[in-house]
């Protein structure tokens, strides 16, 4: 090497060390904040006329915040019922539905713990009480997950508290092919969000004592009746979800799968028996927001419940379709058709509903839903039901 | 194989919201199959192709909770940044819904820009579901706007229900001081340096441009305005206190009985009167809010309806300065 190509091989190496360092960072510092900014100056003197009630804050003003309290809330449910069905035992009746205590909030950084404890006519269960972690730390990977008991993601609404549902009387298909009112489980799930500009999600699950109230029966030679999934222990479940900007709205789709062991029961050619369950579903949606708290969303969804390996084999499917249309920030009126199967009986239902919700804040409304159809043993029947939720203190809940 | 057994027995908790109505003795049968596995495994193949037309992004990605704060961001980052609110114009802030595109724009988010003071709650959820740490409280792309603001109408007494929609840590609705508009810009700034610092001289210039272009245009809506000091002026919604207190104007009373609750006959009949007996005239409407009872308040006192944009992005305005001036100019013809 001579002299020039040294001092040439010299320069490219200086450069290649000194230039990246000039560009990754601009030496320059931040101008002073502007006067008006806490902590600048003297707050600017109000006018004459300026209204008594104004404060300064202090920068860390936090009403209460700053002590080690999680948020606490308080939701009631009060449920009316009339019904032309002479079987249904809660017609004509005013009850209190349920109330639910809620406890939310960080418990590390990164590490939330939500808890749901509701006392209704079965007596107080807690409902759900998870930890959330929002990043689980694996080589880098966008994945979350979550530990406890919790409603699971299967369908687009299971995860929904019914206070937050837009109806009174949830779809049949979800009520007679997945939970009374949502499959839980205990267990943990992951969530893996793709990290792509489009939503694309998957949460896988598993899951131990994901059974949800079932139904007694007399005789144990037979499975035991109940609406729902049947689920009795151990389940695993899966959701793959995405959503896109579409029609000047927003539109989400999923596909949502669950297998496990039903209810074991002694079978009249045998032994005892534990049928295994596949529940799968899809769903669609498509919300779009107008001005001021307009919002026009329709839902359809599609479940099948197939059970093997007990002493028959079945598969039931359901689904509904669901127009929801808020007309303004307090008032939102929907339509809604039902077609279901049960799982472990003959027959189906099919019913039309109306419903109209008036809403006096975020947590507090009243609502009425419509109901005529036909199930078996009662065709042609119409019932109405009345609902009032009211709720008290900070309570949030993830996506709708 | 078929299985009879009774469930009519059994049926009571079937009742009750949860009812399908099953009936009694029956005869299950192996029924045909309606939904194949495979429909979920094609499900899931189309999803996955459909993210992977995804391109990369290049600028600085900044997404705020409102238009408002948009725009703000634009005049900070300028060339250097891509900028997205979450809220669209005219979509009343306090009820968004969050959904599931927000969290993907937050994924991918440098900075994310928050009103604060409980008025967005909503984005609470949207961070949680979005695990960006860069943005979340804490992160370098985290920037709540209403930080280092001088907040005004914080309660002093116990709050409830009863009270409407009181914020806890005061009235939030502060950009529409256009002084807090700096105030705003500083902490874009801030973050803006935090997760770009090769650019942190290019953002500095940005700010001080906007901040004194921001500081010209007060002396002129001050100019404007300042024959009007001390008058008193209606609104719909109780959001006005950082404006009222820039250019002097006095709250008299508002449509709503409380903040949040809609406006009742018997309440703007009274309000009608008392404007009448006090010689107020003005009413000051954002457009998204039903102007009917403004209307009928302006005939009953002979006044007028200042027709105000609820965001930038409405009735023509595309900066906070104009969305500002558009404010003004709207006010000061019903004052006038």
């Amino acid at each position: 090497m001579n002299r020039s190509q040294f001092s040439f091989a010299t320069a490219l190496v200086v450069a290649s060390l000194v230039l990246p360092l000039a560009a990754r960072a601009d030496d320059t510092a931040p101008p002073p904040p502007p006067t008006e900014a806490v902590g600048s100056s003297p707050a600017p003197s109000p006018s004459p006329s300026a209204p008594a009630a104004q404060t300064e804050a202090p920068a860390s003003a936090g009403a209460g915040k700053a002590l080690l309290l999680p948020d606490i809330s308080f939701i009631g449910t009060l449920l009316g019922h009339a019904s032309d069905d002479r079987r249904d035992a809660d017609r004509d009746k005013l009850t209190l539905d349920s109330f639910e205590l809620a406890f939310q909030g960080n418990i590390y950084p990164g590490m939330r713990a939500e808890a749901f404890v509701v006392n209704d006519s079965e007596g107080t269960n807690v409902e759900e009480a998870y930890v959330n972690v929002e990043n689980l730390g694996i080589k880098g990977l966008p994945l979350s997950g979550t530990f406890g008991r919790r409603k699971v993601p299967f369908g687009r609404v299971n995860q929904l508290h019914s206070h937050s549902w837009l109806y009174v009387v949830q779809p049949y298909a979800l009520s007679n092919l997945v939970a009374p009112e949502s499959l839980v489980g205990d267990g943990a799930t992951v969530s893996y969000l793709a990290p792509t500009k489009q939503f694309v999600q998957l949460d896988l699950g598993l899951w131990g004592n994901a059974s949800h109230d079932p139904i007694p029966t007399p005789d144990p030679t037979v499975p035991t009746p109940s609406t729902g999934a049947g689920f009795s222990d151990r389940m695993q479940t899966a959701r793959l979800w995405s959503a896109q900007e579409a029609f000047k709205g927003t539109l989400e789709y999923g596909a949502s799968y669950a297998h496990g062991g039903g209810q074991t029961y002694a079978s009249p050619a045998g032994p005892n028996v534990t049928p295994k369950i596949d529940l799968t579903g899809l769903d669609l949606t498509f919300r779009r927001e107008g001005r001021n708290a307009t919002r026009t969303l329709l839902r359809g969804e599609v479940i099948q419940h197939k059970q093997k390996d007990g002493a028959f084999s079945r598969t039931s499917t359901g689904y509904y379709l669901f127009a929801d249309q808020k007309v303004s920030a307090n008032r939102e009126y929907g339509i809604r058709y039902d077609w279901s199967e049960f799982p472990y009986s003959p027959g189906h239902v099919g019913a039309v509903s109306l419903i109209g919700t008036q809403r006096l804040t975020e947590q507090t409304y009243f609502r009425l839903q419509a109901i005529h159809g036909d199930r078996p043993g009662k065709q042609g029947f119409n019932a109405l039901w009345f609902e009032w939720v009211w709720g008290y203190g900070p309570h949030t809940h993830n996506l709708e | 194989m078929s299985l009879l057994f009774r469930a009519d027995e059994a049926l009571g908790p079937q009742y009750g919201r949860n009812f399908g109505g099953p009936d009694s003795r029956i005869d299950l049968r192996l029924e045909t199959y309606v939904m194949k596995r495979n429909v979920l495994l094609a499900s899931i193949l189309a999803t996955l192709g459909l993210a992977a037309i995804a391109g990369p992004a290049s600028a600085v990605t900044v997404v705020t909770s409102t238009p408002e704060l948009a725009a703000i961001a634009r005049e900070v980052g300028g060339t250097k940044v891509s900028v997205e609110s979450l809220a669209k114009p005219g979509q009343n802030y306090h009820q968004v819904e969050a959904k599931p595109t927000d969290v993907v724009k937050v994924a991918h988010a440098d900075v994310y820009v928050r009103v604060g003071m409980d008025l967005d709650m909503w984005a609470d959820s949207v961070l949680r579901a979005a695990r960006n740490p860069k943005v979340q409280e804490g992160g370098p792309g985290y920037v709540d706007g209403g930080r280092l603001i001088k907040k005004l109408e914080i309660p002093t007494a116990q709050i409830s229900g009863a009270s409407g929609d009181i914020h806890v840590y005061g009235n939030p609705h502060y950009w529409l001081d256009p002084g807090n508009g700096k105030v705003i810009a500083y902490e874009i700034l801030l973050g803006l340096r935090a997760v770009d610092p090769a650019n942190g001289g290019y953002y500095n210039e940005q700010y001080t441009r906007f901040a004194a272009d921001v500081d010209q245009n007060i002396k002129k809506w001050e100019a404007r305005l300042a024959s009007d000091r001390g008058k008193p002026v209606v609104a719909y919604h109780d959001e006005w206190i950082y404006f009222y207190t820039r250019f002097g104007l006095k709250p008299f009373g508002y449509l709503e009985p409380k903040p949040g609750i809609p406006p009742a006959p018997s309440h703007v009949q009274n309000l009608i009167s008392s404007m009448k007996a006090s010689g107020v005239k003005t009413v000051i409407v954002p457009d998204i809010y039903p102007n009917n009872f403004a209307t009928l308040i302006a005939k009953e006192t002979g006044g007028e309806v200042a027709l105000v944009p609820y965001s930038v992005g409405e009735q023509g305005t595309t900066t906070y300065i104009s969305y500002i001036n558009a404010i003004v100019e709207s006010v000061k013809k019903a004052l006038d």
